[in-house]
């Protein structure tokens, strides 16, 4: 079993600080209170991280697929790049079994970057993600109704626990393993199509 | 002068729920999400709800009163007076004048949270920030409003992120802040940059 690689941060853009300049100074990272400047080559990393809804149908982002696909795009030293992003914190390496999903759902939280587009009577089951004019996903109830609160909570951790408390409709499962799973197996995708973008836990 | 009508409330979509029988159609309803609460608008609410958040091509332009009942007539929707009445009483519209105090009250009961992500600026235009997705840049801002756009999530409240912002920058207040950003909030939220959620501390509703 391979480690799924996730970008974390909510990306602030480029920065020029010269009317002069060819290439911006800088992108920036925002993970809490501190924004990160990343280089040429750590952006590169960081925004491979993100794969394609397409390639994701396939396989997950691994360490070892982002810096092989960091090098085809001439990025010298991918590993050093990997590491560097890694001890920031602006990557993180998830083994998607037991407890590990819990614990990084606990420490951190995920944001909503699109709107709920909701359902059609021919597609019942299928809520979708995006901006009326840019559709970008579909997904199933459980996960919407995540993605829906998650802007609400400190963690996604909480997120879960609190959907999962039993209410007079019954509407989710009541199980906040199952509800962080099905989130956690969606998560690169929503991240891939700028649905959503992780943060650490807010303290 | 006057108030600014604020739509409130992050909108999740529009169901469709399947007829109850074959002699009713289909229906639908819209939901927004307001802290840990969903509530279903019909057809007429959305619209006024919807509309409140201004037209792209106007997307300076702060949407009043008169202006959304008229954008509503046009819309061919029914009289929007009643409807602005309950959706104000049920929290998913508020009414702010982009001055002083009023505008520090209404950062203090709200909480601005990003759509979309940060495109920075250019070297042709320094000072302009880009909000929106690479392939959709939506809103133009200034740099003040754009850190605290970037940074109004960490904080339970607008006023609070006001706070923060002007502690790093000695040559604006808070109140000043508060006010460029009620002013900035119809170019955000037109644009789907940003959208309005009601504080924690000022909750009283239950997960639906």
């Amino acid at each position: 079993m391979v480690a799924v690689v996730l970008p974390i941060g909510h990306y602030l853009g480029q920065f020029f600080t010269s009317e002069q300049a060819e290439d911006p100074e800088s992108h920036e990272v925002r993970i809490g209170e501190d924004v990160f400047q990343l280089s040429a080559a750590e952006y590169v990393v960081w925004g491979l991280a993100h794969s394609e809804l397409e390639t994701l149908q396939h396989t997950k982002p691994s360490r070892t697929a982002v810096e092989s696909q960091a090098r085809e795009l001439g990025v010298a030293d991918p590993t050093t790049a990997f590491s560097d992003l890694t001890e920031q914190g602006l990557l993180a390496q998830v083994m998607p079994v037991g407890n590990t999903v819990r614990r990084f759902a606990e420490q951190h939280q995920v944001k909503p970057l699109s709107l709920g587009l909701g359902n059609t009577a021919e597609q019942l089951g299928t809520l979708t993600l995006g901006h009326p004019e840019q559709p970008r996903i579909g997904v199933g109830y459980e996960v919407y109704r995540v993605w829906s609160f998650c802007a609400h909570y400190d963690s996604l951790w909480e997120t879960c626990t609190a959907l999962a408390e039993p209410t007079e409709t019954e509407q989710t499962s009541t199980d906040p393993n199952f509800l962080v799973n099905s989130f956690f197996d969606v998560l690169p995708a929503l991240v891939s199509v700028s649905c959503v973008y992780i943060d650490r836990r807010r303290s | 002068m006057t108030s600014t009508i604020i739509p409130v409330g992050q909108f999740i979509g529009a169901f469709s729920m399947p007829a109850v029988d074959e002699a009713h159609q289909p229906q639908a309803a819209y939901s927004v999400r307001l802290g840990t609460s969903t509530l279903d608008l019909n057809e007429q609410e959305f619209g006024v709800w919807v509309l409140a958040r201004g037209l792209l091509e106007d997307q300076q332009k702060p949407v009043s009163a008169a202006s959304l009942r008229s954008l509503v007539r046009r819309a061919d929707l029914d009289d929007a007076t009643p409807t602005i009445a309950a959706l104000i009483a049920r929290r998913l519209l508020t009414r702010v004048m982009p001055v002083g105090q009023a505008a520090r009250q209404f950062c203090e009961a709200h909480q601005l949270m990003p759509l979309g992500v940060g495109l920075g600026n250019n070297r042709a235009e320094l000072l302009r920030f880009t909000v929106g997705n690479p392939e959709f840049p939506r809103a133009h801002v200034t740099a003040a409003i754009y850190d605290l756009w970037a940074f109004s999530a960490l904080s339970a409240s607008l006023w609070l992120a006001c706070e923060q912002a002007a502690k790093l920058d000695e040559e604006i207040s808070a109140l000043d802040l508060a006010k460029l950003v009620v002013q900035a909030l119809p170019a955000l939220l037109a644009t789907d940059a940003a959208y309005i959620d009601v504080c924690s501390t000022t909750l009283s509703g239950k997960t639906s």
